[in-house]
């Protein structure tokens, strides 16, 4: 089988970023946020809900509910729908599907919608319901969730490259400082290296500050052609590129690389730009090694100099590297499957220049990336996509 | 460095025991295979039949060539660790309540990566050995270890969860009148038992191997009758909460077949002990076992029960002794803590606790025993058992060296097997070959492994012939190669494990009450000689148990005397092969 050239996205945009912020624990339903992201998704892009005429939805507590109950619950009567369970990597796979759905005609406006509430008990259910080998193979083993499995990568990796806790801490670090000028983080205290470094261990090498906080909230955009953007007077982001890759290297024994070392070259090629053109970087940040592992797999420096490269770049809003500028999950909290959302979200913020306290100047070309899935011993699902504002 | 784990203190009483919890216990249906493996105490992963790739966790095709032929078959046990992490975190109550836990991912040498539970002497790039154990939801979780032996393994934390060690824990044997429950407690005092209550009923009267019993220090004869309601409850209110591990020995065996015997009374008998008193006992040490699956590493841990094979062949010359075992009585208690979400499971096998007490007693307490030999596992007919273990050493592995009979507890993973078309024997074959004769013991005498006269006299009544010299308790010497089965006792095993938080089904009788002896309300008309010594009153000296028995007795028949068909107190017959006075004999 040949491999042929992608299409390209030619006239796709993407529009209207939302946030309904978070909290920490709510006793609203995930369609209740969901219900919430649309509305606000619908009052700021200044269309009528019967506007949207394509649905993706992601949710990990929707409990029965699928793409198409959320249809008859809010009224939608759409001709796509998509229901997208990649957990952390659900937000990069939702605009390609929709990005190809619109770019056909299939559908013209799209909302791509993420939610989750966070209550007492649905995190701990989550873990434990996450995957037939999750269940079979992992969740019996200490259950110690997501912490432990990403334990052992990160271990690994820490071991392998030599990285210290050190060099994982200034990821969460700068984050901590980004998310103190987001008005909707749930983190606002300041975090310094030392108290990073005294923190509890949760599951060694994870420590608090290794880990994001689950809550509730959703996040939600719209993608459309760019004459209907133009039509209906919305700023828009250019969709240059995406990736997508799941189940990769599954000969690695143990994870030290996502999917997209296998795909970062097509996702520079196909956008026409070098990593140094990048204004704004939004990497998923379930932990901080995850992040650094993405520096080196999204070509930011080789595969075993991520420690290298955090250590010469201010990861900042104001650095020359900014990245994660709204606090990422680490600091802003992760809500469920709207944390695969949260960087693309603040990523299109940025470049249409609406990020507020936490906007990068002139920030005009942006890369979110996804993660997800860890379905037995490594996440298996990564994507990543990068886009224009309207200045670039 | 693994510590050894040191004597329990002794409990303090004001603070709240810990109750049961599971570790979490759903798996897909494919996944049961392992779980089989771990009941067979073999580490077996799927292979593809086409490609030959082993895959881990269970997949429904092959994730190299997607065959749907995988099938489970023994694996390499060598694998190298990793990583490893400590959940200081759990967000389930059992791990919660004993994290720190510590897991690592091991590259099997066959290929699969293996997240498990790991023995504290793990260390990260060192070769570990992969096992399936039993977790207390009994289900198969995978437990690494060094590859060599290392200081107090079997004394690791996180092993210790897997395992029912007799280490430092109080037992009851329930019948230490019976030569299984005389082994039983010399392989539990090998196993490190702390304390061993041995239960006899009528303990005032002598038998076979009672002075050792009595001597042996960390032994505890306590009074004991399985049949009756009474003994069980006054035991189990001064020992039910700490007896750990209980092992039900209890057995009534006599000879003759459904035709042969000329009264019920050997019958009701035999029901009244294994099938009845296997009730009572359950009723009586069941609830606060299972309170206490929690309780410190004294917790209570297993219950184990020895039945004979027959309870799932018939032998015609004990043809109305086969349906009184009970494994599917012992199912069905399971089944009930289960639906109660209080029980996990462990299992029954074919001969196995006798085979691994007898193993035990053979080979570590062969002086006391005066036994020379081993006895092997080849039983002709059945399916093939896996190697001997004494049962001590079966808790502390707590892997059943053998399956087989549903209707057990241990045969529910394997039924589950069955029903998604597993194709391997699940009963033995009953042993119906009546021309084979028994095989001779060291002494070429005819083996009839059984321990009293009364049991002479049955064999004499169902015209077998007698043993001259008696066997009275000693069993016949088991040689390297015997079968197992040849002395007529085969034997089956299964043990329940930890019970959880329960209500006591009945109130337990007050002090006052329990000390209470009614007088006998229908003075008897025969003198009774008693083989207590010292006590040759002719008098009526029945006991409240007694007459709780013989009022029972009396309900059951409409006899309404206690008189020499029915009595309790009769002559030297019954008080030698009697019905109510030679329990297990």
């Amino acid at each position: 089988v040949t491999k042929s050239l992608r299409a390209p996205y030619d006239g796709i945009v993407m529009a209207a970023p939302v946030t309904i912020p978070y909290v920490r624990y709510s006793i609203e339903s995930a369609q209740w946020w969901i219900g919430r992201a649309l509305s606000a998704l619908v009052a700021q892009a200044g269309i009528k809900a019967s506007d949207i005429d394509g649905l993706c939805v992601s949710s990990f507590t929707m409990g029965t509910d699928s793409g198409i109950g959320l249809t008859q619950h809010f009224g939608l009567c759409v001709r796509w729908l998509d229901t997208i369970p990649l957990g952390g990597a659900s937000a990069i796979a939702a605009v390609r599907k929709a990005a190809r759905a619109v770019q056909a005609h299939d559908a013209d406006i799209v909302a791509c919608v993420a939610g989750d509430t966070n209550h007492v008990e649905s995190f701990r259910l989550t873990l434990e319901n996450f995957s037939r080998f999750n269940q079979d193979a992992v969740y019996p083993y200490g259950a110690g969730g997501a912490n432990a499995s990403f334990a052992l990568i990160a271990r690994n990796y820490m071991r392998t490259f030599a990285v210290t806790r050190e060099d994982v801490g200034r990821i969460a670090v700068a984050q901590r400082a980004n998310a103190l000028r987001n008005p909707h983080a749930l983190m606002k205290t300041p975090l310094t290296l030392e108290q990073y470094l005294a923190a509890r261990r949760i599951s060694d090498p994870i420590h608090l500050f290794d880990c994001v906080m689950p809550c509730a909230g959703a996040e939600a955009f719209l993608v459309m052609r760019d004459e209907t953007a133009a039509s209906l007077g919305l700023p828009a982001v250019r969709l240059l590129s995406t990736i997508e890759r799941h189940n990769a290297f599954a000969e690695d024994p143990i994870q030290v690389r996502g999917g997209w070392a296998m795909d970062v070259g097509e996702l520079y090629a196909m956008a026409g730009v070098k990593p140094d053109d990048l204004d704004v970087v939004q990497t998923y940040d379930d932990y901080p090694v995850i992040t650094m592992m993405q520096f080196e797999d999204l070509g930011f420096c080789k595969k075993g100099e991520g420690a290298a490269f955090v250590r010469q770049h201010d990861l900042r809003i104001e650095g020359d590297f900014p990245h994660n500028t709204s606090g990422g999950q680490l600091s802003v909290g992760q809500a469920g499957a709207a944390g695969a959302y949260l960087g693309l979200v603040e990523g299109l913020r940025q470049v249409l220049g609406t990020a507020g306290p936490t906007q990068v100047k002139k920030a005009s070309l942006g890369l979110a990336s996804g993660f997800g899935m860890i379905n037995y011993d490594r996440g298996l699902a990564s994507g990543a996509a990068i886009f224009a504002g309207p200045s670039r | 460095m693994i510590e050894p784990i040191k004597p329990p203190q002794r409990k303090n009483p004001l603070l709240r025991t810990r109750l049961p919890a599971s570790p979490p216990k759903p798996r897909s249906g494919t996944s049961h295979g392992f779980t089989r493996a771990a009941a067979e105490g073999r580490l077996m992963l799927q292979r593809c039949e086409a490609c030959g790739t082993f895959t881990y966790p269970a997949r429904e095709a092959s994730p190299s060539c997607l065959s749907p032929g995988l099938a489970f078959v023994d694996a390499p046990s060598r694998g190298m660790l990793l990583a490893e992490t400590t959940a200081r975190v759990p967000s389930d109550v059992y791990f919660r309540e004993r994290a720190p836990w510590r897991i690592g991912l091991v590259k099997m040498d066959c290929g699969p990566t293996i997240v498990a539970h790991l023995d504290a002497d793990c260390g990260e790039g060192t070769l570990v050995r992969m096992s399936f154990q039993l977790d207390k939801s009994e289900q198969a979780v995978a437990f690494a270890r060094p590859e060599g032996e290392t200081p107090n393994m079997a004394d690791d934390r996180q092993w210790w969860e897997m395992t029912a060690d007799p280490k430092f824990r109080r037992v009851l044997v329930t019948n230490g009148r019976s030569v299984i429950g005389q082994k039983a407690v010399a392989a539990l005092k090998v196993a490190g038992a702390n304390t061993v209550f041995v239960g006899v009923a009528e303990p005032w009267r002598p038998f076979t191997g009672d002075v050792l019993l009595r001597v042996q220090e960390g032994v505890e004869v306590v009074t004991l009758d399985a049949a009756d309601e009474k003994s069980a409850a006054d035991l189990a209110v001064d020992i039910g909460g700490k007896a750990d591990i209980l092992v039900n020995t209890t057995e009534y065996v006599r000879p003759g077949g459904q035709l042969d015997r000329r009264s019920m009374r050997i019958a009701r008998d035999e029901i009244d002990q294994a099938y009845l008193g296997f009730i009572n006992l359950a009723q009586a040490f069941g609830p606060a076992t299972r309170m206490r699956g929690a309780d410190g590493i004294n917790n209570s841990v297993a219950w184990v029960h020895i039945l004979s094979v027959y309870a799932l062949a018939n032998w015609p010359a004990f043809g109305a002794y086969s349906p009184q075992p009970t494994p599917l009585l012992v199912q069905g208690i399971v089944d009930c803590m289960k639906a109660r979400g209080l029980k996990t499971v462990a299992f029954i096998g074919f001969s196995d606790a006798f085979g691994d007490l007898m193993h035990d007693a053979l080979s570590q307490s062969a002086k006391a025993a005066d036994i020379k030999g081993s006895p092997t596992n080849d039983m002709p007919g059945r399916i093939p058992l896996s190697r001997p273990r004494c049962c001590p050493h079966s808790l502390q592995v707590p892997t059943p060296s053998c399956y087989g009979g549903t209707g057990t507890p241990g045969a529910l993973p394997v039924i589950a097997l069955s029903e998604r078309g597993y194709k391997e024997p699940l009963y033995g074959q009953p042993w119906t070959d009546q021309r084979r004769p028994p095989a001779p013991c060291r002494q070429g005498r005819q083996r009839y492994h059984l321990s009293d006269r009364a049991g002479d006299r049955g064999r004499a009544a169902s015209g077998q012939p007698s043993d001259p010299e008696g066997c009275l308790g000693v069993p016949c010497g088991l040689r390297e190669g015997d079968r197992r089965d040849a002395n007529g006792l085969g034997l089956v095993a299964g043990w329940c494990s930890p019970m959880r938080a329960g209500v006591p089904r009945r109130p337990v009788p007050s002090r006052a009450r329990r000390n209470f002896v009614p007088r006998c309300a229908r003075p008897c008309s025969r003198p009774r000689r008693s083989s207590q010594p010292g006590a040759s009153t002719p008098s009526c000296r029945r006991t409240a148990s007694m007459i709780v028995r013989a009022s029972w007795s009396r309900s059951r028949t409409a006899n309404t005397s206690c008189g020499p068909e029915r009595g309790a107190c009769d002559g030297e017959q019954r008080a030698g092969g009697g019905r109510r006075h030679s329990r297990g004999a």
